[in-house]
């Protein structure tokens, strides 16, 4: 009986370690005019050496076409993410189809706290299909006054403007 | 003639796209019984249009904190975006009350596999183009047939009167279009277009922006219903220049959240709208009924395609197919008029029949008829259309019959296909019967024979007689 107590404090004990802090983060896109399909879209937090720490947001809930983000899809298939049942929750549910030409989108997101103020960027890449594809539609460094901004994207992207949100 | 350029359009078409064809339709139907089971589900509301979205907006306050986003789906949920108690959630909601129904799940994968096939058979660009020409031939094919269908039952105002047909598979295929003619025909179109559209058909044609000044005129949220909504987006800040995005079925209006004023009034091409009715048409999302007409005409396009398939093997096949020519030569001639094939499969048959006997034949259709240098006997096998008319392939040939003289007198024999379920049973071979009677140095071999329903034995019967008086 002793022991298994003792296994169940352990037990709590490290639940409680692996609890993350976020920072919530909200942000409003803006898709360039153009027509045709959705924009697939991914947001990612990679490190310096571009490797994919944390997809934090994905828009574009039909799975066959996440194959158009290329980077981000090279890193789901090689780190098996593709099966893992976290990821679903990042995908946007509400978008459905995906983002069209000109619309506007606010949502949120959450980043663990420990990638921020270190070596690590925040990636949001972009693919329409046949209409071409930016691995770095948006790249800025993960920092607190970074995520106050509005930034314009290389690519689909018109607009984006975040702010974090403090509990 | 004419008649001959429908059936063949018509059956060219459907051989072309028949394999796409049936893969659409499966897939369709699939499509169709997805929409039928969404809109059973409890977050499909059905009272949008008498919500507005004044009320909406004041009910979702009471339950959020934050709302980011209303969009209304075309599967008719509302879906709310927004800061809860438990944070940023995403759920289906009671646009009355904007209490929580249920959470957004991902969509069924199964089905999405299924819509990508529908839309572009897994082949991405390719396979949409390739899809977006088979909807387009599908409106052809659905015209062609309909013009088809009216001649066949010798006029549209026969179009409810009780079939005649012993084949089964005919009776199939007419029945079907009857009945399916139409959504068949809207189905074709609307496809096409959503390709059309989606390759930027039209994209030289801009929507209008209207821009107002700060209070030029303002946006009346309590005359908006969610019916006629898309989207609403809210505004990002507290500040009172930010703006609400609302879109709608026909226009995106941006409005400042201060006095609700609008900045920017965005009324779409009609190009826009006419994909919004192709897809609201097309997908049967939004509405049951549309819904179950879709799933059915898939279905029936299926047996279109089988029964189709069915009937033109036994005819179109065979028309097809460049017929044994050495009529300069041949001392027998065989003439068919055939509408469905079957006159042509015993023709063929009639003609393998002399030629094992050593007899030097020539086949042709009627409508081919021409001088024959070196004939002697000619066999006529017809069948007749329709109000005791001439087969297509036979319409041409009274006229031709004379126009040309032949060197040699001519002995000749005519059997007449029929079916006693018409009352002109055989006519167009007794037609023929009169012409060949008064025509100069033509003498009969034997009597019109006529045969019912195709009926094997009777051939037989005739075939001997033939045999038999070509040796003497």
């Amino acid at each position: 009986m002793k022991t298994f107590f003792s296994f169940l404090l352990l037990y709590f004990l490290l639940l409680n370690s692996s609890v993350e802090e976020y920072v919530e983060v909200k942000c409003m896109l803006e898709i360039v005019n153009y027509r045709g399909e959705g924009a697939y879209i991914a947001i990612s937090v990679i490190n310096k050496s571009e490797q994919y720490i944390k997809t934090v947001y994905v828009f574009g809930d039909d799975k066959s076409w996440f194959s158009e983000m290329k980077s981000f899809w090279r890193n789901l298939r090689e780190n098996n993410l593709f099966l893992d049942k976290d990821f679903y929750p990042l995908v946007d549910a509400i978008s459905g189809p995906t983002i069209s030409g000109s619309e506007r989108r606010l949502f949120q997101f959450k980043i663990p706290k420990n990638l921020f103020n270190s070596n690590y960027n925040l990636r949001i890449e972009t693919a329409v299909e046949d209409k071409g594809y930016y691995v770095n539609d948006i790249n800025i460094n993960l920092n607190p006054e970074n995520l106050k901004k509005i930034y314009q994207g290389e690519g689909f992207i018109n607009k984006i403007q975040f702010s974090a949100v403090d509990k | 003639m004419i008649s001959r350029i429908w059936r063949n359009t018509h059956f060219l078409l459907a051989i072309s796209i028949s394999l796409f064809l049936i893969i659409a339709s499966i897939s369709g139907a699939i499509l169709g019984i997805e929409a039928l089971i969404d809109q059973t589900k409890p977050q499909s509301i059905y009272s949008l249009e008498s919500q507005s979205l004044k009320a909406t907006m004041e009910a979702l306050e009471d339950q959020f904190e934050n709302v980011y986003e209303i969009v209304v789906t075309e599967k008719k949920f509302v879906v709310v975006q927004g800061i809860t108690s438990n944070g940023f959630e995403t759920f289906y909601v009671d646009p009355r009350t904007g209490i929580k129904i249920k959470n957004v799940s991902p969509s069924n994968p199964f089905f999405n596999h299924v819509r990508s096939l529908h839309r572009s058979l897994f082949l991405k660009k390719t396979g949409r183009i390739l899809v977006g020409i088979v909807a387009f031939l599908l409106f052809l094919l659905s015209i062609t047939g309909m013009i088809l269908l009216v001649k066949r039952l010798g006029g549209v105002m026969h179009f409810f009167l009780p079939l005649k047909e012993n084949n089964k598979y005919r009776k199939v295929h007419i029945t079907l279009g009857k009945w399916f003619f139409i959504p068949v025909l809207i189905i074709g179109i609307s496809g096409a277009y959503l390709v059309i559209e989606r390759f930027d058909g039209f994209s030289k044609k801009e929507s209008k922006i209207k821009k107002y000044e700060v209070g030029e005129k303002k946006l009346n949220l309590n005359t908006l219903y969610l019916s006629d909504i898309k989207r609403v987006s809210y505004p990002f800040s507290n500040l009172k220049n930010d703006t609400y995005t609302i879109e709608l079925k026909k226009r995106k209006v941006i409005i400042r959240q201060g006095d609700l004023s609008i900045v920017n009034d965005e009324i779409f091409h009609v190009h826009q709208i006419l994909k919004n009715w192709s897809y609201y048409i097309h997908t049967g999302e939004s509405n049951v009924f549309i819904a179950f007409i879709l799933t059915l005409s898939s279905l029936a396009l299926i047996f279109f395609v089988i029964s189709g398939l069915k009937i033109s093997s036994q005819t179109s096949w065979n028309l097809l197919t460049p017929n044994s020519n050495n009529n300069k030569e041949a001392h027998i001639i065989i003439l068919y008029g055939s509408e469905t094939g079957n006159s042509f499969k015993f023709a063929k048959k009639l003609t393998k029949a002399l030629r094992r006997e050593k007899h030097s034949v020539g086949l042709k259709s009627l409508n081919n008829y021409c001088v024959f240098p070196k004939a002697k006997k000619i066999l006529v096998l017809t069948s007749t259309y329709g109000d005791g008319e001439a087969p297509f392939n036979a319409n041409d040939f009274e006229r031709l019959f004379a126009d040309f003289v032949q060197p040699y007198p001519i002995e000749y024999s005519i059997l007449g296909f029929g079916s006693k379920s018409y009352p002109k049973y055989c006519q167009f071979a007794i037609t023929l019967e009169a012409l060949f009677e008064k025509k100069f140095n033509f003498n009969e071999l034997t009597p019109l024979f006529k045969i019912n329903n195709q009926s094997e034995t009777d051939y037989l019967i005739w075939e001997k007689t033939i045999i038999n008086k070509l040796k003497t």
